[in-house]
């Protein structure tokens, strides 16, 4: 594997390598596959208690996508700045006027450990950053819809430095929105997801709840009170009807049973259009998937860590690339990627839901 | 006779304003004293062009005195462009038009370029839409038997009910724009209305800052991008479609590029709506 310095020259280059983690433990592992920077949730017990264990302190659901206490993440920030990894936390809900000082007061004590950035969707909560001189770099969520150069502006407004582009925008529409910002003056960073879900809806035009997710998701299991021998444990929620998030549901119209998710059978992915994304404006390749196991996450860090390499001119040709990256995608995941998994491409005649038109 | 809803709000003062459908193939009798909304709030392909609109709000009656809403969806670079040309059509003859805006981008450049009378529109103010809420609310959901889950590991648990505590509950009867924050940086631009979707499971406001306009019966849900979308077409079906789950407690309904689901939830006492802040119920094109 290459050494940090180097691969801070492909970085510097090309692109870095962002990257979920849901514990200490997993932060190792992301750094060790090739993370450039890392992001990660907070839910607390005091949050839980309050709010529950929804989506109402960042878009993920249940304490396994969340680092679970102000210690832990306290860790995660010394370990990070030991490794020189940026590390954002991520507060990308939707606050309402009860929120708003608990959620400021968390930003403000993940800026007194030495967190760098906050991940934010609510221009409520950027509005107070920035009338607290906060240092937090503010880097807008996905969740704020940024389809236009306009919209950067107004982010750029509000404190942002960084925008996360939405994943249902096309690779020409990802660049007119950012060559306008340019026109305008604003020159900010771009981080585009690369790696994972993808919804028949946008993310941040959706309003499904997106509650903790039962029967089958191993990925956000609930917190489970002991109970006596010869006795299930108990899991309490307040929405045990929900049998998982809008887009899973089952649904079933005249036609038939419609596809569960957008996706193809493999994760969604834009590995082989980095360099498309970079020429577009994009310097920092997000995988998405907060929640998942550490060693699932350096999977997908490995993946996408070898398709920036590959990227490097000095590595690898235009035409290499791609039939590299599919054949490394079909070892990876264990099926060959299809049209249906792409990020960013254009499918004409076909909506969010898969059936052709 | 009794009074129905629209004269009962009328009588209370509330403003009353209509979506006019501008694909309709019939322009519908409105009285001149009643808003009309026109656009659309998710599709950008499915906004009218300049002389569409013009000619539609003309054969509305339109005047100086026809209160006028131009309702705008999220846009891409250049569905904002095609959306500014067609804001500055309708500007030149309906000065005071007020425009509804859907995209944070739109919102800024209006706002920093003082340009018509601005409102946030559903899609922006950050209000709890899924009709699954009601259920997680104590007072309104009836507790669900205990049920056994199985887990992809082999293991099972017991899930048992508990409603959400008071803290949940107000955050979902709260609007995200209503935070102190918003209220006043947009105030200093002079947007001073949001829109809202619905009732369902109350309202909380803190009675300051915003005027709310409240939507019925039609409640966008999700929404969905169109693919076509960049290659001129829109693949937005002109019918609708009936979603069912198991579970889910009303039947959604696909149009164009949203989901969505239908329903009145407005209390009995039009005082009530005042008291919220609501001053304006706007219907819908299917009331």
């Amino acid at each position: 594997m290459r050494g940090y310095e180097s691969r801070g020259a492909v970085a510097a280059r090309v692109g870095r390598v962002v990257a979920p983690v849901s514990s200490l433990e997993d932060c190792s592992l992301a750094i060790e596959a090739g993370a450039d920077e890392l992001y990660c949730g907070l839910l607390t017990d005091e949050w839980k208690n309050r709010y529950g264990d929804s989506e109402t302190v960042s878009r993920r659901q249940g304490r396994g996508a969340h680092v679970r206490s102000l210690d832990e993440l306290a860790a995660v920030a010394a370990m990070a700045r030991r490794r020189s990894v940026a590390v954002a936390l991520t507060l990308n809900a939707r606050y309402t006027r009860d929120q708003e000082a608990f959620i400021a007061r968390i930003a403000a004590t993940w800026e007194e450990m030495g967190g760098q950035s906050v991940v934010v969707a609510d221009p409520g909560l950027m509005l107070q950053l920035k009338r607290s001189r906060s240092r937090l770099q503010v880097h807008a969520s996905l969740l704020t819809n940024a389809f236009n150069g306009s919209t950067v502006a107004f982010l750029a407004a509000l404190g942002a430095s960084r925008v996360i582009l939405p994943r249902e925008l096309a690779l020409e529409e990802c660049s007119a929105l950012v060559d306008a910002a340019r026109s305008r003056g604003f020159s900010l960073d771009y981080e585009m997801i690369v790696l994972n879900q993808r919804c028949p809806f946008i993310d941040g035009l959706c309003g499904f709840h997106h509650a903790v997710r039962v029967p089958k998701d191993e990925f956000a299991q609930f917190e489970y009170e002991a109970a006596g021998p010869g006795s299930l444990p108990v899991a309490w929620s307040s929405d045990p009807d929900n049998r998982g998030h809008g887009c899973e549901l089952g649904w079933q119209t005249d036609d038939g049973p419609m596809k569960k998710t957008g996706d193809g059978d493999g994760p969604a992915c834009a590995a082989c259009l980095l360099s498309d994304l970079a020429r577009a404006g994009a310097r920092y390749y997000k995988i998405a998937g907060r929640g998942a196991p550490g060693a699932v996450v350096a999977r997908d860090v490995r993946f996408i860590r070898m398709a920036v390499d590959d990227c490097d001119p000095e590595v690898a040709t235009d035409g290499m690339r791609s039939d590299t990256i599919r054949r490394r995608y079909a070892a990876t995941f264990g099926r060959p990627c299809s049209a249906a998994d792409c990020y960013y491409r254009v499918r004409e005649g076909v909506d969010g839901d898969g059936k052709a038109r | 006779m009794a009074m129905g809803k629209r004269d009962r709000a009328r009588a209370s003062g509330i403003e009353q304003a209509i979506w006019v459908d501008w694909r309709g193939p019939a322009v519908p009798n409105v009285a001149p004293n009643v808003r009309v909304y026109l656009g659309h709030e998710s599709c950008e392909h499915l906004l009218p062009g300049p002389q569409e609109a013009l000619s539609l709000v003309r054969r509305l009656g339109g005047s100086q005195l026809r209160p006028l809403s131009l309702v705008t969806p999220f846009l891409t670079q250049d569905g904002l462009a095609r959306t500014r040309r067609l804001i500055d059509a309708l500007l030149a003859h309906w000065s005071e038009m007020e425009i509804v805006c859907n995209d944070w981008g739109l919102l800024w450049d209006l706002a920093t370029g003082h340009a018509g009378r601005l409102a946030l529109g559903r899609l922006l103010v950050g209000q709890s839409l899924d009709p699954r809420i009601v259920g997680m609310l104590a007072e309104l959901g009836q507790a669900p038997a205990a049920r056994v889950i199985h887990h992809v590991d082999g293991t099972a648990c017991l899930l048992r009910y508990r409603a959400a505590s008071t803290e949940a509950a107000a955050h979902f009867r709260a609007v995200s724009a209503d935070q102190a924050e918003m209220i006043d940086f947009f105030a200093g631009f002079g947007v001073e209305r949001c829109e809202i979707s619905h009732l369902r499971h109350g309202l909380l406001t803190s009675g300051r800052g915003w005027r709310y306009s409240l939507h019925r019966p039609w409640i966008p849900l999700s929404v969905q991008r169109c693919h076509g979308s960049a290659r001129g077409r829109c693949p937005c079906r002109g019918e609708e479609q009936v979603w069912s789950a198991r579970g889910f407690p009303v039947p959604l309904i696909h149009r164009d590029n949203v989901v969505g689901y239908r329903g009145h939830f407005d209390p009995a006492d039009d005082s009530a709506l005042i008291g919220l802040g609501i001053d304006r119920i706007v219907e819908g094109p299917d009331s």
